[in-house]
């Protein structure tokens, strides 16, 4: 893989429920905090489920009503408090930064007609964040958890075909709404009384500053951390729908970003996995298919166990906190990040850090 | 204004509270684990490596927030508890500010059961961090702190030079029971042969726990007569029986050592030290007995361990144990007793394939030597089972290498893993 076909990682910033910022995030998720409780919504069956918010502490004065433009939905509200507060730990570098693309992914339409994504959104976070963010070239995407890695391959188009230094691409989601839960809830996904093949749901938001020189990134730590192309995949037999379900997307995906690697195995899988019986398939038919680039035995992390599903927030969150244990020294082997939409889009990307890993 | 400032983000890591709560109580829980684990004999190195890692990802995240993470661990404090000292005293010291270090010392001194918790924790972190507090709390005036800087010098087997001479010599020093007995360990620990005229000095002395420590360490800087001074802590239940045992058996000659196990076997009550010292002499001429003493439920897990500890013969390996459902009658009564039981994670053996064993490969041991793990007493075989053993294992190993080998401090199987 050519320096073309890396980008590097400049700066981390988000907020889960297990922190306010990649450090916290990352060091709960090393000591297996959990952050599932019961909140007041019953399911259809008048039992608590079982959800991973982020304090509600934590989100108070990140907006500035004033500044607001247009009416937001609650979910809208909440989602644009998540991408603000996420945003805090980037703040120092962008604010040294003109006019930067952000490539942002929504949340996936489940059986909703709004993802609560659009171009005002945009507008909102520069108007909360005063960070110069160039409106005119910045995208919004909304396919599900395989998005926040999509924006990552956004972010290579647009250093091929501009002169850009940075771009921010980022991740945003929450299943705190109503609409949402409910339709969860009637399809028997959600965590609540003897419920076993379900998972809990999550919110939080993720950004990484990316560059392709990596001088850019230095400043960030000395080891340089950098992604390499995303793969993506279609499966057809997806959750949602009745096809036959094969574990091919994912493959793809696999086959699609390691096909230009070349450095040494694989030695971590981070997967956007969330307890649910249906995603172990698809990931045991891509490790096998594939299993000349991994490592054996090889480790798969899935970090939905400590703070639920983040939805379209987990490829970015990953790769943050993968950026952290290498900060860290305590991931110096390559690793791969891959997500899986509840609709047929699958993504997944590898990441290591600079000088050890041959592209 | 916008709403991103920075007085906002830290309002928001303040949000995260309940779980730099719980960072606090986990660690806390298992450091206790820990300090429980390093006695069981169903743990090694690796396993209490995975276990320290667990407590170090609970300290990292205390410290994701230094402020949020020491409030945590100052209301813990209030307990007083061992494990919530080691907790604060480790967050205060990677934190360099003296106030919450001396909170924490505070808090750690003055309830006496918490402060092994104090000195674990300076054990516990990287020497930069640690040494430059032994310093100070070794020159201190405070008896206390000196005491906190010797048993952290014991917990780290790290030599205090000529501070612990001035220590051993002072009469300030020597009135406060505590520390004169650390120091007196320390000499041991380290091998000290310079503070051999000290360690005379305080064998004479009346108070036995002096006496003690004064007799332990001589015999580790080689001066093994004096394992006959223990015979008094061996012979009676008391807080240094084990600990004689562990010494004395394996310094003292073989023949007196068949003595004194006679000796202690006519009191019927001292039947499990009697198998212990059978254990720790390793002299193959029990082995028999041992076998007998299999035969009886409250005893077996013990004369197995001792049978093991001699032969190297792996119980469980060798398929050796006796079923699940026979094992119901060597439950101890739950009526009476609430300590932590010794036997437990112990194999249960059954006494007739250990015996049909022993027939076949008895031969290869010689009556009236010592064997250790299935070999004569030897440098190497000893180094591998402080490596690879468990937990019991791994302390007699450390005994035994520093009584047969010459200026080696006697290595801490207790200490902090570093694989």
């Amino acid at each position: 893989m050519s320096d073309k076909q890396k980008i590097y990682i400049a700066g981390v910033g988000m907020i889960t429920p297990l922190g306010a910022n990649v450090e916290m995030t990352a060091a709960a998720v090393r000591a297996e905090i959990s952050a599932y409780q019961e909140i007041d919504y019953f399911d259809k069956d008048y039992n608590k489920i079982k959800m991973a918010t982020v304090p509600d502490a934590a989100l108070e004065n990140c907006l500035n009503e004033v500044l607001l433009k247009g009416n937001l939905s609650a979910k809208q509200a909440r989602l644009l408090q998540l991408a603000t507060c996420a945003l805090y730990e980037l703040l120092p570098t962008l604010s040294n930064i003109n006019k930067i693309p952000l490539f942002l992914a929504g949340p996936e339409q489940i059986n909703v007609n709004d993802c609560g994504i659009n171009k005002q959104f945009l507008e909102n976070i520069v108007g909360q964040s005063d960070i110069n963010i160039d409106l005119q070239n910045s995208r919004i995407i909304s396919t599900g958890r395989a998005g926040g890695l999509n924006t990552i391959q956004l972010a290579f188009r647009c250093f091929e075909s501009s002169d850009q230094d940075y771009v921010l691409v980022g991740g945003v989601d929450t299943f705190y709404d109503k609409a949402i839960l409910d339709s969860l809830d009637s399809a028997d996904r959600l965590l609540c009384g003897e419920a076993m093949d379900a998972f809990v749901p999550g919110e939080g938001a993720g950004f990484l500053l990316l560059t392709h020189r990596p001088e850019l990134a230095a400043h960030y730590d000395e080891r340089i951390v950098f992604l390499g192309e995303p793969g993506n995949g279609i499966e057809t037999g997806h959750i949602m729908n009745e096809k036959p379900y094969r574990g091919e997307g994912l493959d793809q995906a696999f086959k699609q970003t390691l096909h230009n690697y070349n450095g040494p195995k694989i030695a971590t899988i981070y997967s956007s996995m969330n307890g649910e019986n249906y995603w172990a398939k698809e990931c045991g038919v891509a490790l096998l298919r594939n299993k000349a680039h991994f490592q054996d035995p090889i480790t798969i992390e899935h970090n939905a166990d400590c703070y639920g599903d983040l939805g379209v927030a987990t490829g970015i969150v990953l790769a943050g906190i993968v950026t952290e244990k290498i900060k860290n020294g305590r991931s110096l082997a390559p690793s791969l990040i891959y997500c899986s939409s509840d609709r047929e889009q699958r993504s997944a990307v590898v990441i290591h850090h600079h000088g050890a890993a041959t592209f | 204004m916008v709403a991103l400032s920075i007085q906002n983000y830290l309002n928001s890591q303040n949000a995260y509270n309940p779980t730099y709560e719980q960072y606090a109580g986990d660690a806390a829980f298992l450091w206790m684990l820990r300090s429980i684990a390093i006695n069981h004999p169903h743990y090694n190195a690796s396993d209490l490596f995975e276990l320290e890692q667990r407590i170090e990802a609970q300290l990292d995240g205390l410290m994701t927030s230094v402020d949020i993470g020491w409030q945590a661990c100052d209301e813990a404090l209030a307990l007083q508890e061992v494990g919530e000292v080691f907790t604060a005293m480790v967050i205060a010291m990677r934190s360099h500010e003296p106030r919450k270090i001396q909170q924490a010392v505070e808090a750690g001194l003055e309830n006496e059961s918490a402060t092994p918790g104090l000195i674990s924790a300076m054990g516990w972190l990287p020497a930069d961090i640690a040494n430059p507090w032994t310093e100070r709390f070794l020159k201190g005036k405070e008896m206390n702190h000196k005491y906190l800087g010797i048993a952290v010098c014991s917990v780290r087997r790290q030599d205090p030079g000529e501070v612990l001479n001035n220590i051993l010599q002072r009469d300030d020093c020597q009135q406060h029971e505590k520390l004169y007995a650390r120091a007196l360990r320390l000499v041991g620990e380290l091998r000290r042969q310079d503070c051999m005229p000290e360690i005379n000095a305080a064998m004479a002395v009346e108070n036995s726990e002096i006496r003690f420590w004064a007799n332990w360490s001589a015999v580790l800087l080689g001066h093994r007569t004096s394992a006959h001074n223990l015979k008094e802590f061996l012979f009676n239940t008391g807080p240094h029986q084990n600990q004689a045992i562990q010494l004395a058996f394996r310094s003292l000659p073989i023949e007196t050592a068949r003595k004194w196990i006679s000796k202690l076997s006519e009191d019927e009550s001292q039947v499990r030290i009697v198998i212990k010292a059978a254990g720790v002499l390793g002299d193959p001429h029990a082995i028999n007995w041992l076998i007998e003493k299999m035969k009886t439920p409250a005893l077996a897990r013990l004369a197995g361990e001792a049978f093991a500890n001699i032969t190297g013969v792996d119980l469980e390996q060798n398929q050796l144990l006796i079923g699940p459902a026979d094992q119901l009658s060597s439950t101890p009564d739950d009526t009476h007793d609430i300590a932590l039981d010794e036997d437990e994670h112990l194999p249960c053996p059954h006494a007739e394939k250990v015996m049909a064993l022993w027939r076949t490969y008895g031969q290869n041991f010689s009556i009236g030597y010592r064997y250790f793990m299935g070999h004569l007493i030897a440098a190497e075989a000893l180094k591998e089972t402080l490596a690879k053993g468990s937990q019991r294992q791994r302390h007699a190993a450390a005994m035994e290498l520093a009584l047969n080998e010459q200026g080696v401090p006697l290595p801490n199987s207790s200490a902090r893993v570093s694989l």
